[in-house]
């Protein structure tokens, strides 16, 4: 992965967002009533052609690349007319979602998976009728990222929005933990009544309290969603960069940098998504050392990382996304001990039973150890940024003309966007059974 | 080794060992078998594997439906399985699982993710103390075909009298596999496949060559009506 490529996967996103949006289309027609599915064809064709005009408008900028760069495609300029060809075509798709949001019938299904993610997130127990109430998602039709809440009695009861064609796709489902970290705690209370017990003990300004909130929410994600956060944060970042408010007193650039896993990404983001910029008006960072201070206030408070990603997890995790495993090729199962696999070897082919030891033995082996949200994420991740600049330019050369070219491209984003969902859910199932085995094993011992 | 000897000592149906070895290949092994979550030792059996009951569910709407009728326009019938349906889905550690009433059909997702190599293939089954439960777990589609990828739909129905609770993470099914040479193709090539790679629990109702069939011979036969009517030709 280095800046070009990731500037290349940002290429693609925009495609890709065009597609997801094709695709949330076609299933919503399926579930619409004539009316509704009329309007729902109508902005299919928008979306279609807005995609045409996305990809056509590349191609010319993409020619003169590989004419200049055949084998780098590292020209700062020319990569600077994609980084913003990208932008101006996205907010034409962002105005289409605003104008077809009232059409749809919403689906129940992936904003299930997303709600018990953020209950996961927020370690609430959806055993208790208090925690149900606490957290909800509202789907939006602005394609950006907001959060509200009402302080009850003990802990405040938060509304995440999700943009519509978001809540299809779990990849950038780190940015609604991220919402859901401005008004909660890991530990349940209230983010807002700790961060106005700051503001008057440090005296903070509204541009430093903004920034404070920022890196709180930021450090919530992170712990829960590794490495994939900041990945996510500067796509949403560089696309939306149009919109930052000035009063929040951070750049997305200094936000990444401040993280812990932002300090690997903060290298690889291409200069032309100029996420140095605050804002339109241009207005300065808080100070590095205020902001770092802040930093360690968050995660002091927040407590250590929730899941550290585990490298030979990913690969695992990858693998079963059914995506190409990153290097070094690894195993999904375990690593097998050497005389374990000899012994398995040899009783096979001697059709010998194994003992009642070595049976059990054996079948520990292919016993696995669950994999934690930000491992699965991180995969799919991995699959998103990190293929090479020539990958991401056959991506582009989709010819949305042809219905069968088409067709595959939006059936196998979401092939991945479901698979993505499932392995979420069954790893956090299988996550808990795994806790309640070790809960009885804890009884069984102290008795 | 050399992998054909061991294959070799594969017999009908797959014994323990020879599937603990499968699971074991490297990721990019084209005979290993991949059944992920595999959650504790207490799933595999001597020839078997037991499936859990995944997040992912499904209850159809049958007061949209008059009947399921194959020989109905491709479209209409596509257009009646998509919004006759309801999925829902539940996760770990909710205060409520589903309740199956006697007679209800319900289909839900495996929790592991299967992919068979090309040559197994694998036959579906229910456990018998949900079988005792009046639990079953596919209703006459229980063979999985070598080269299939992907979350399994199970067919649940209660034959018994007693409605029964389901959460996730539940063991209630099981799965023998069998070696099987000479497969010229895997399951995702053959026409019609429509379940490889799924992951919805999602009903198709694939317009099959005998439904099309059907079709054109009823258009055909009204236009002959209209044309024996005096009718002009569309």
């Amino acid at each position: 992965m280095d800046a070009t490529t990731l500037l290349f996967s940002g290429l693609v996103d925009v495609r890709d967002r065009h597609l997801r949006m094709l695709h949330g289309l076609d299933q919503a027609k399926l579930i619409s009533a004539p009316g509704p599915r009329r309007f729902l064809e109508f902005h299919r064709q928008s979306v279609l052609s807005l995609l045409r005009d996305y990809l056509s408008s590349l191609q010319a900028t993409i020619e003169a690349l590989k004419v200049v760069t055949p084998n780098g495609f590292d020209d700062p300029e020319l990569q600077l007319d994609l980084a913003n060809n990208a932008v101006s075509n996205f907010l034409p798709l962002a105005a289409e979602h605003l104008e077809l949001s009232p059409h749809l019938p919403f689906g129940a299904g992936m904003r299930e998976d997303l709600n018990f993610m953020l209950f996961r997130a927020g370690q609430l127990s959806l055993l208790s009728r208090e925690h149900e109430s606490l957290v909800s998602v509202v789907v939006d039709r602005k394609l950006t990222w907001s959060s509200r809440s009402q302080d009850l009695a003990t802990r405040p009861a938060v509304a995440v929005s999700v943009p519509w064609v978001e809540t299809l796709t779990p990849l950038r489902w780190s940015l609604a933990i991220h919402e859901l970290g401005h008004h909660l705690l890991p530990d349940g209370s209230s983010a807002k009544q700790w961060i106005e017990s700051l503001q008057v003990e440090h005296e903070w300004t509204p541009a430093e309290r903004a920034a404070f909130e920022e890196i709180l929410a930021d450090a919530i994600a992170e712990r829960y969603c590794g490495l994939s956060y900041p990945l996510a944060l500067a796509r949403e970042g560089y696309l939306f960069s149009y919109a930052q408010k000035a009063e929040n007193g951070l750049s997305v650039k200094r936000r990444i940098e401040l993280m812990e896993s932002g300090t690997t990404v903060s290298h690889l983001i291409p200069p032309q998504w100029n996420l140095g910029r605050r804002s339109q008006d241009d207005g300065k960072d808080i100070a590095v050392v205020t902001a770092q201070a802040m930093r360690r206030l968050a995660v002091e408070r927040i407590g250590p990382k929730e899941s550290v990603a585990r490298a030979d997890f990913i690969q695992g995790a990858a693998a079963l996304l059914a995506l190409d495993p990153p290097e070094p090729v690894a195993a999904l199962a375990p690593d097998v001990p050497a005389d374990l696999r000899k012994l398995l070897d040899d009783l096979v082919l001697e059709e010998k039973p194994p003992t009642e030891a070595e049976a059990t033995e054996l079948t520990r082996m292919v016993v696995q150890a669950p994999l934690t949200d930000a491992e699965i994420l991180g995969a799919a991740w991995h699959n998103e940024v990190d293929r090479s600049a020539a990958d991401y330019l056959a991506a582009l050369e989709l010819n949305v003309d042809d219905d069968d070219a088409l067709a595959n491209a939006q059936a196998e984003l979401a092939m991945q966007d479901t698979w993505l969902a499932q392995s979420l859910q069954s790893a956090a199932v299988h996550r808990w059974l795994e806790s309640g085995r070790k809960r009885i094993e804890a009884i069984r011992g102290s008795n | 080794m050399d992998r054909t000897d061991w294959h070799a000592t594969e017999s009908s149906p797959l014994g323990g060992l020879s599937i603990i070895r499968r699971l074991i290949l490297p990721s990019l092994d084209s005979a290993r078998l991949v059944i992920n979550p595999l959650v504790s030792t207490s799933q595999i059996g001597t020839s078997t594997v037991d499936l859990r009951l995944g997040t992912e569910w499904e209850a159809s709407k049958s007061y949209r439906f008059q009947a399921l009728d194959p020989g109905e326009d491709p479209d209409t019938a596509t257009e009646l399985m998509q919004g006759g349906f309801d999925d829902f889905r539940l996760t770990a550690g909710q205060r409520q699982g589903v309740v199956l009433h006697p007679g209800e059909l319900l289909l839900a997702l495996t929790l592991e993710f299967l992919q068979l190599p090309k040559d197994l293939w694998g036959k579906l089954d229910g456990r018998s103390t949900w079988a005792r439960q009046g639990l079953q777990v596919h209703a006459t589609a229980g063979m999985v075909d070598a080269g299939f990828r992907g979350y399994l739909t199970l067919e649940l129905q209660n034959t018994g009298r007693i409605p029964l609770v389901l959460y996730p993470g539940m063991r209630v099914a099981q799965m023998a596999f069998f070696p099987i040479k000479n497969v010229p193709y895997a399951y995702a090539k053959k026409s019609g496949a429509a379940y490889s790679g799924q992951s919805r629990v999602r009903s198709r109702f694939i317009a099959q060559p005998e439904h099309t069939y059907r079709h054109i011979y009823v258009a055909d036969e009204l236009e002959r009506q209209r044309l024996r009517a005096g009718e002009p030709e569309l």
